[in-house]
């Protein structure tokens, strides 16, 4: 029993105390073998919580693959994956908002939970490391008391909504995105019509089209804010952009319309989430996210489907109800506006305010950027963070997608003090935004598709370029640089000006890591083109292959107005290869052993710890979810009466029967209110007149058991009555899968 | 409870901490903890007041720890141990104290780090010892008990951070 659990009651929304217990029956559930591991395994990453390397109960441990000897035994908690084994916990925070009161508690669970790390990944979440699944419900509670959840996080769902950290103190902006990201993560949460997708669906949104922050053109669904006048008025709206996304294969996005006006972006959203879900690839998980479904259909037709969606879709008065009152945002500078300071006795105090100082729209202003060294920052950082943010910003604080974290509404004349304050906690290192800044996946550390360690190459480039940045020429300086374990692009090496992602290579009978080098992709214009991949170095080789190749740019450019894109492209890959071709050659073993281990880990290196990656979720229907839940309740409804609670015996009886029987009418018409008298009928025409639920004993006799309980009064809360309503409820479920497996085989 | 942590301070070292990466995978190598079950080392060299060098287990966390510039071998515990907390604190010394003699025999860093006799005591639970006058009071009980010849002493407290004691 999670001792959270009464500490928090009355603060927790109860709504999410109830997912939260859920989630503690269905850990019950999975105890005690009553549920299939992999609808579990798509449970919890639905809830954030994902799996981690070595969570096979296997590692190499640099001499052999042994088994890791966990003391939960054969238990599990998703296919493969060992019950016991530390796991990852994604927390979303939309748009990478984080106040303070959010800081101190994520800054309390990491030390009190994971290994004390706050890790900000590429799409302004936070990620715990190395948690027990045992402590995930007091985790959730504690977040969900100061407004954070983790639904949704990860599975095939609609994951975190990012959007452009300067939204709304931005320069170049239309207009700040902040309230349209925030109506539309809320709306979209936990959709009824987001729930049975193939694979998840990622939204972005950008304040403008030229600057980067947004990246709308590699996501499942972009919007661009724009403005237009429409009957000599000025009217918001967005130019939405559908199907790009990075992973192995990049695909930029499509446009699906020039100009969507603001009152339509939820709706379209849903629309468009539900042409994904009745249409997207459900089986082959490689094809399955919307981008393929966008290339099988192309993209007029796809649009097609999702107006006639639209335009049938029942009225929903959250579309627009957030833009009553004018789409704000309650972020508010807590100290005057001031002009800024230069002076400061502390050294580097010109260096940090030359690359880690943004002035805001909003004069008097300037967002501060604190780069995180791999995303990385400690509990103890985090808390002192939050308190000196409490004191110069309050909550104006928000997570980037280059894994850093920006306080905005900085008084200008606060910026020398705070440079102090930040800088005896570690967290003024110069060289934001920069070449020095690079950016990681987790790769071989902690990811179970890890190639090769994209954190221990990026720790070491970081290294090496910050100890020359001043010496570095601007061109360089203005560079980015990004890596990825694997091919899945999490570190979004695609966009970045000198990307690398993790391969290995066969010599002589020992695998050695490597990178491949992808060259000249483009991080402005909202991720506006990719890399090309120019050959595969040892892993060892990589920060010489950097300096060779930016020597080059430097040294052969045209003029100073061209872009290392713009050199890349006019001098060819061959070219560019050829800088890097003495690289590639591995010396023997014998010659230098060195290069036969990755960065970081002196293990002898092998792929034997990839394990089956979580990115993607199970594919697990919805229809399998809803028989899911309904099993759930059937069970607290044994709980219940257990406890001798035969009012909750009963009335979750009931609704177990009510739930199984929709999910099995949703089939046909997926839309079917959550109203007892319509799931009844339905179930009566579609499935029990017609015998199509009939067992072949049985035949009627488990269908009857909801038709006569929903005719019946309301029953006596005693034992006998319950006990018969809950078995009852535990036969129709029993019923309702067999239906569904005949349904599934095209029996009936 | 359970989640104590206890921090043996180093008094000085002469080698680069990544060197405890290798010392710490031949530990799992060579299954050199008892009843532990080793899953990885993590290292978080490059974050300033942060954990260091890791060792994961899944009864707890070993790490060579630099919060607050207080440079020491941390073990954390994660799962129960003892029956009272003064067992608990006791065992969870007992293992640390045998990780200190791994690492003070160890061919490659045993001559280049010097502990010292400081601990440090964490309590890792909020629920059980929140950062209040209260729990500290409770804490500095428990730990007299097992530390009874030792100075106790609090450092200043930052708010919700949670509660150490000074033992030496
Ligand atoms: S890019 Fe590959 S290694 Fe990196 S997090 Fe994604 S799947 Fe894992």
């Amino acid at each position: 029993m999670d001792q959270w659990k009464d500490k928090l009651a009355g603060i927790l929304p109860e709504s999410l105390e109830q997912e939260i217990s859920e989630f503690e029956s269905q850990m019950e559930m999975m105890r005690r073998g009553e549920i299939d591991p992999r609808i579990f395994g798509e449970t919890r990453l639905r809830r954030g919580i994902y799996g981690q390397r070595y969570d096979n109960g296997q590692r190499d441990d640099g001499n052999r693959i042994r088994e890791i000897v966990f003391p939960s035994g054969e238990l599990m908690k998703g296919p493969d994956t060992v019950w016991d084994a530390p796991g990852m916990l994604r927390i979303k925070n939309p748009f990478g908002a984080v106040t303070v009161d959010q800081m101190i508690v994520m800054s309390d669970l990491a030390e009190e939970y994971a290994d004390g790390v706050l890790h900000v990944t590429t799409r302004q979440d936070i990620q715990y490391h190395y948690v027990h699944i045992e402590d995930m419900p007091p985790v959730m509670r504690r977040l969900g008391a100061v407004g954070i959840t983790t639904k949704e996080a990860c599975g095939n769902v609609v994951r975190n909504v990012t959007a452009c950290p300067l939204a709304g103190v931005c320069n170049d902006e239309a207009f700040d995105v902040t309230p349209y990201s925030a109506a539309l993560t809320n709306f979209l949460l936990g959709h009824p019509d987001c729930q049975d997708f193939g694979r998840k669906f990622k939204i972005a949104f950008s304040g403008c089209y030229d600057h980067a922050c947004g990246l709308v053109n590699m996501h499942d669904l972009g919007a661009l804010a724009i403005t237009k006048k429409v009957d000599g008025k000025i009217k918001r709206g967005f130019k939405l952009f559908v199907g790009g996304g990075l992973g192995a294969v990049p695909h930029p996005a499509k446009i699906f319309d020039e100009f969507v006006p603001e009152e339509e972006l939820l709706p379209l959203s849903q629309a468009m989430g539900r042409v994904f879900a009745r249409l997207g690839e459900k089986k082959n998980r490689a094809k399955a996210r919307v981008k393929f479904l966008i290339a099988k259909l192309g993209i007029d037709e796809f649009k097609r489907l999702v107006l006639e969606e639209r335009k049938i879709l029942p009225h929903d008065d959250r579309w627009t109800s957030y833009l009553e009152h004018g789409p704000v945002y309650g972020e508010k500078a807590i100290k005057s506006p001031s002009d800024i300071k230069t002076s400061s006795d502390e050294p580097n105090f010109d260096h940090w305010l030359s690359t880690n100082i943004y002035s805001q729209r909003q004069k008097g202003y300037s967002v501060v950027t604190i780069a995180l060294p791999l995303g990385d920052l400690s509990s103890h950082q985090g808390r002192k963070l939050a308190y000196i943010a409490d004191k110069y910003v309050g909550d104006a604080i928000r997570l980037t997608v280059e894994q850093n974290i920006v306080l905005r509404w900085v008084s200008n004349k606060d910026l020398p003090e705070l440079y102090k304050e930040l800088n005896v906690i570690g967290l003024a290192t110069p060289d934001a935004g920069t070449i020095v800044d690079v950016t990681s996946c987790p790769g071989t550390d902690t990811c179970k598709l890890g190639i090769a360690s994209s954190r221990g190459l990026a720790g070491e480039l970081r290294l090496q370029l910050a100890q020359k940045s001043l010496e570095l020429d601007k061109a360089i300086k203005g560079l980015r640089i990004k890596v990825s374990g694997c091919f899945n692009s999490c570190g979004q090496h695609h966009i970045a000006d000198i990307g690398f992602y993790g391969n290995s290579r066969n010599i002589k009978g020992f695998k050695v890591p490597h990178f491949q080098v992808v060259l000249g992709g483009e991080w402005k214009n909202n991720g506006g083109s990719y890399g090309m991949a120019i050959g595969a170095v040892p892993s060892k080789r990589i920060p010489k292959s950097v300096t060779l190749i930016t020597e080059s740019f430097i040294k052969e450019r045209l003029n100073f107005d061209e872009s290392f894109q713009g050199y890349v492209g006019r001098v060819g890959k061959k070219y560019m290869r050829s800088i890097i071709e003495g690289l590639m050659i591995v010396p023997s073993y014998e010659e230098d052993s060195s290069y036969y281990s990755d960065w970081g880990d002196p293990r002898e290196f092998s792929l034997g710890d990839m394990g089956v990656g979580e990115c993607a979720g199970e594919i697990v229907t919805r229809e399998e979810f809803e028989l899911q839940t309904a099993e759930r309740e059937v069970f607290e409804a044994q709980l219940a009466l257990e406890e001798k609670n035969f009012r909750d015996a009963n009335d979750k009886s009931y609704h177990a029967m009510l739930n199984a029987a929709r999910a099995l009418i949703r089939i046909e018409n997926y839309d079917v209110p959550n109203s007892p008298e319509i799931i009844v009928q339905e179930f009566k025409v579609r499935f029990f007149d017609t015998k199509r639920f009939f067992d072949k004993y049985a035949k009627g006799k488990f269908g009857r058991y909801l038709l006569q309980r929903f005719d019946e009064d309301e029953p006596k809360d005693i034992e006998d009555v319950a006990r018969r309503y809950v078995e009852e409820s535990q036969l129709f479920i029993e019923a309702a899968h067999s239906c569904y497996a005949r349904i599934s085989r095209g029996e009936v | 409870m359970h989640k104590f942590g206890l921090k043996r301070k180093i008094k000085s070292i002469n080698t680069d901490i990544e060197s405890f990466v290798p010392l710490f995978h031949n530990w799992i190598q060579e299954d050199k903890i008892p009843n532990h079950t080793m899953v990885d080392v993590a290292n978080y060299k490059h974050i300033p007041d942060g954990p260091g060098i890791m060792l994961i287990a899944h009864e707890g966390h070993f790490s060579l720890d630099f919060e607050d510039d207080e440079l020491g071998l941390l073990y954390v515990r994660k799962t129960p141990l003892g029956e009272s907390n003064s067992e608990t604190i006791l065992a969870i010394q007992q293992i640390l104290d045998f990780a200190v003699k791994l690492i003070q025999i160890d061919s490659k860093v045993g001559e280049k780090i010097e502990f010292s006799d400081k601990y440090q005591l964490f309590s890792n639970d909020r629920f059980e010892l929140p950062n209040d006058v209260e729990s500290k009071k409770k804490l500095l009980q428990v730990a007299s008990g097992v530390f009874n010849d030792a100075i106790l002493s609090v450092p200043p407290p930052l708010k919700g951070a949670r509660l150490k004691i000074n033992i030496q």
